[in-house]
């Protein structure tokens, strides 16, 4: 179903709305959650949390890009949860990429002033533009999608090792980038 | 910044970005549903490595594949490479078992090898059982003014990786090096390492205990040393070692705690006191220290570049320009005497390859420019993800390692002459490149053949 149907579907407030969303996104929120939460049981709650959150915010939202927005969704929501158990639970995804973007971000404070943090965002939005598709693709699905190095190795049938390095190599070219924008790493 | 900054400005980034790449995701997860077994069956391949004079590790994954297969592989990877390089020297490796033992059909030594040096057999590159390359799984290349191949392995015990083994490049060979060891003491407690010397420059590897890096610049018989205790009171200092006496000299304080970087002709050493945010230039000779405030702080390593003894390329300062979108920084590049610590010049922008050379690719042109001087020469035929790959010597590499569709470019930026490699699709991950720009040679390898190019005369 076209995603402009399943927001319609929203709209009237048709329950196929969920049915449909689950049917067709289901599969990759249940990746981004389970990357973050690292629990099934956890990733599932957060999953039937996601599409109530959906639910109550179509209509009077109808988001340009669906597919981004659902997404957006289910992330924030995992990071939620993976904060409430996070002294209970073992090294996941998110973590790893914290501490790998740590080594990238350097040791300083971190970022108080909103209009710091929104320059931020550009610079790194210029920084993923001048990627090429596949170094971007391989770096969101490290640093937005949380997927493991695994996942990312057989998606791009490559080996683990090597989307380790191509990862590392594009962690180096963000520093450069954010020196020579002027951040002081 | 921290790494939540930076993560929460990445969750932020533009939803086309989010839907490309979640596209990718969704077609993954749907074939994992179609195969039977729930994964789809992979095939290991060897991943791409241009390798440069720095030091970069390379792994290789074994294939598994049948002889058969290999050897029309190789027939494929000779082929091109004849075919490519024709008109310039092309050297195979003698590929041999470790220990000498004659594989039937070897000659007893690569033909060149014999019209030039005379030396006795031995092969350049030990071969496995399998007759396959030792360019295995864990291999170094590193050297500024020679270029040298360690083959290392893993301590498990010690968590380091070792070096085994040391080669030069040596005429149209790889030549197994002598490897000797030093042992010292600094007030009282031991270091010890292991080096090579190749040529003008020594190779200072396996270290263990009191010393921290032992610097390339080589006089014949004395190399430079930093030294560090890191007991009961921590100290770090810069030290002079003779290699046939054992007599260490210390130059310096017990207060260098500094990542150094030394000058070509070994007359100074930059010391980057990073905790305290500032850069000193050590003279050896008078063994004395002064600030050097035009080299920024945060500026690493590799960020310097050595004209010569007393002069440097560094980061300069940002230039800020208003733009519709805000405020912009223009980085610039500096030209620094160490004399005086004054900048002589600055330059707009900064060189990729040794500070000085800048690329960029409009349309189907690869542009170079150097910034210091303002020369600028163009390349056709680049595509729109060719970028700057490495620089050893005079030479420069550029292309992109990640798309098989896409040509490197071999660069002498001395002389604005290159050339064009065009590496077959299906062969572009398995071709390593290393590139030995002091000797003015292409080191190329497969899993089962390795060649040496001469690409002094590039057209």
């Amino acid at each position: 179903m076209e995603d402009k149907d399943i927001i319609a579907l929203y709209w009237e407030r048709s329950e196929r709305a969920i049915e449909e969303t689950d049917i067709k996104y289901g599969k990759l929120c249940r990746s981004i959650s389970m990357g973050i939460v690292d629990d099934r049981r956890d990733s599932e709650e957060v999953i039937n949390d996601s599409w109530l959150a959906v639910w109550n915010t179509l209509p009077p939202q109808w988001p340009k890009l669906f597919k981004a927005y659902v997404c957006r969704i289910v992330k924030n929501l995992s990071l939620k949860r993976f904060t409430h158990n996070h002294a209970l639970k073992r090294k996941c995804v998110y973590e790893q990429s914290l501490e790998e973007l740590n080594d990238c971000a350097g040791h300083g404070a971190a970022i108080d002033d909103a209009v710091m943090k929104e320059e931020l965002v550009k610079t790194v939005s210029r920084f993923l533009g001048d990627l090429s598709d596949n170094n971007r693709d391989i770096f969101l699905e490290r640093y937005w999608f949380a997927s493991s190095l695994e996942e990312i190795a057989e998606r791009h049938d490559i080996s683990k090792k090597t989307a380790s390095m191509r990862l590392s190599r594009i962690r180096e070219q963000l520093k450069k980038y954010l020196r020579k924008e002027g951040y002081d790493l | 910044m921290t790494g939540k900054d930076l993560y929460e400005a990445i969750h932020q980034c533009d939803d086309e970005y989010i839907e490309k790449t979640a596209e990718r995701i969704e077609k993954n997860l749907e074939k994992r549903s179609l195969s039977s077994k729930g994964v789809i069956p992979r095939l290991w391949r060897h991943s791409a490595a241009f390798r440069t004079a720095a030091a970069i590790f390379l792994c290789i994954v074994a294939l598994g594949m049948g002889v058969s297969v290999l050897a029309t592989a190789s027939d494929a990877f000779r082929e091109w490479l004849f075919d490519m390089f024709s008109g310039h020297e092309v050297t195979e490796l003698h590929i041999g078992s470790e220990g000498g033992a004659e594989e039937p059909g070897d000659t007893d030594e690569p033909a060149s090898t014999k019209e030039t040096s005379g030396e006795t057999s031995q092969p350049d590159i030990p071969a496995d059982e399998n007759h396959r390359i030792s360019l295995k799984d864990n291999m170094l290349v590193f050297g500024d003014k020679e270029t040298v191949v360690a083959e290392t392995h893993y301590d498990e015990e010690t968590e380091n990786v070792k070096i085994d083994r040391v080669y030069g490049i040596q005429g149209n060979g790889l030549k197994e090096l002598p490897v000797y060891s030093f042992q010292g003491e600094y007030d009282g407690v031991l270091f010890s390492f292991e080096y090579a010397i190749c040529h003008q420059e020594i190779h200072g590897f396996n270290l263990e205990g009191a010393i921290n890096e032992v610097f390339s610049y080589f006089d014949e018989k004395s190399v430079y040393v930093q030294l560090m205790d890191d007991g009961e009171n921590y100290k770090e200092c810069i030290a002079k070692l003779d290699l046939e006496t054992g007599i260490m000299e210390k130059l310096s304080s017990d207060k260098v705690y500094a990542n150094c970087t030394m000058s070509p002709g070994g007359k100074v050493i930059l010391c980057n006191y990073r905790a305290d945010g500032y850069w000193t230039v050590f003279d050896l000779k008078e063994k004395t220290e002064k600030r050097i405030e035009a080299i920024n702080a945060y500026t690493r390593g590799d960020e310097i570049e050595f004209l010569d003894d007393t002069t440097i390329l560094t980061f300069g300062e940002d230039l800020l320009e208003k733009t519709d979108d805000g405020i912009r920084t223009q980085a610039q590049t500096c030209k620094v005497d160490l004399r005086t610590g004054q900048v002589l010049e600055t330059y707009t922008g900064y060189g990729e390859a040794g500070m000085e050379w800048n690329s960029s690719v409009k349309k189907n042109t690869l542009e170079l420019t150097n910034i210091v001087t303002g020369e600028t020469f163009s390349i056709e035929g680049a595509d729109k993800n060719t970028h700057f790959l490495g620089k050893a010597g005079d030479y420069a590499m550029y292309g992109d390692k990640e798309e098989n569709n896409s040509p490197y470019f071999l660069v002498n930026l001395a002389k604005k002459t290159f050339m064009k490699i065009d590496v077959p699709q299906e062969m572009h991950f398995d071709v390593e490149m290393y590139l030995a720009g002091a000797e003015k040679k292409l080191l190329l390898a497969n899993e089962t053949e390795a060649y040496i190019v001469d690409v002094s005369e590039l057209e």
